[in-house]
């Protein structure tokens, strides 16, 4: 696959030979090849744009969910260290422990 | 000397009940750490970005420079060979049709690189979101601490195990001076 250097030097060359052709070629292989640069200059962006599909991120809905599922489970954790240290007071003032 | 061993016991039963202060201190450090870590992703997409809608007006403005040079180009033939005037025009009425399909597949191509930027924007701070999740897991009161905190007055492990060691260092240390203070009255006594 040729680099982009490379492919502007293959123009430039193609672009001389199409000049020393005798008219009308010389004017169409020219109108070809513009309109061969002007279908490249829309590919310009190709690159960075393939190169950052290849980006694979978690699924944020299953990160939310897993988020919400946590918030659940310590939610009923606290609630369970709340029950626990209210027993744990009581039992403290009426056996007087510790 | 007995209620110390059991102290030591149930403080040593109850250590796994805390989460190590170092733990906490990482996950809060983490938090932190992420976001600088989102904030310097974000600064480079931004740059990407940049660097992208730089790429692409260079390129609208050389399939304009391109479409003006096929225009002069079309002119120098009709010059040359006003026989071809036909073929001319048909080209010179599809000029717009290259140029046009091309600054579309630009646009297109900078919306997907927008969507990729966006979509590492929001992976950045769901992971923050998580790390604060878990972070705050970590710094909620776990079962027992209430009990470890009014046996020694800290919440922590560490904090439990220094106590329960300056508890046997105590226990040693008055051990010893009673050993001490016994052979001293064994010797008085002998002299007596």
């Amino acid at each position: 696959m040729m680099t982009a250097a490379e492919l502007q030097a293959r123009i430039a060359e193609l672009k001389s030979t199409a000049a020393t052709l005798p008219p009308p070629d010389k004017f169409e292989r020219i109108d070809q090849i513009l309109d061969l640069e002007q279908e490249l200059a829309g590919k310009d962006l190709d690159d960075i744009a393939e190169k950052l599909k290849g980006q694979q991120l978690p699924d944020a809905s299953e990160i939310d969910a897993k988020i919400a599922q946590a918030k659940t489970a310590m939610a009923a954790q606290q609630q369970r260290v709340q029950a626990f240290d209210w027993v744990y007071g009581v039992v403290k003032r009426v056996v007087g422990l510790l | 000397m007995r209620r110390v061993l059991v102290m030591v016991v149930l403080a040593a039963a109850l250590a796994g009940c805390g989460t190590p202060p170092e733990v906490k201190t990482l996950s809060t450090a983490q938090v932190g750490y992420l976001k600088q870590a989102s904030d310097a992703v974000m600064l480079q997409s931004e740059a990407l970005l940049l660097a992208a809608g730089k790429v692409k007006a260079d390129a609208e403005a050389r399939i304009d420079a391109l479409t003006q040079q096929r225009g002069d180009n079309f002119k120098a033939w009709l010059k040359s060979s006003p026989a071809d005037a036909d073929t001319v025009i048909d080209k010179a009425m599809a000029v717009g049709t290259t140029a046009t399909a091309s600054k579309e597949t630009l646009a297109a191509r900078y919306a997907e690189i927008e969507a990729s930027a966006a979509a590492l924007k929001q992976t950045m701070a769901k992971l923050q979101e998580v790390q604060q999740v878990l972070d705050a897991y970590l710094h909620s009161e776990q079962l027992g601490e209430s009990v470890m905190r009014d046996l020694f007055g800290s919440a922590t492990v560490q904090g439990l195990l220094a106590k329960a060691g300056g508890l046997v260092s105590d226990t040693v240390d008055i051990a010893g001076k009673l050993r001490t203070q016994n052979t001293a009255l064994t010797a008085q006594g002998e002299n007596a």
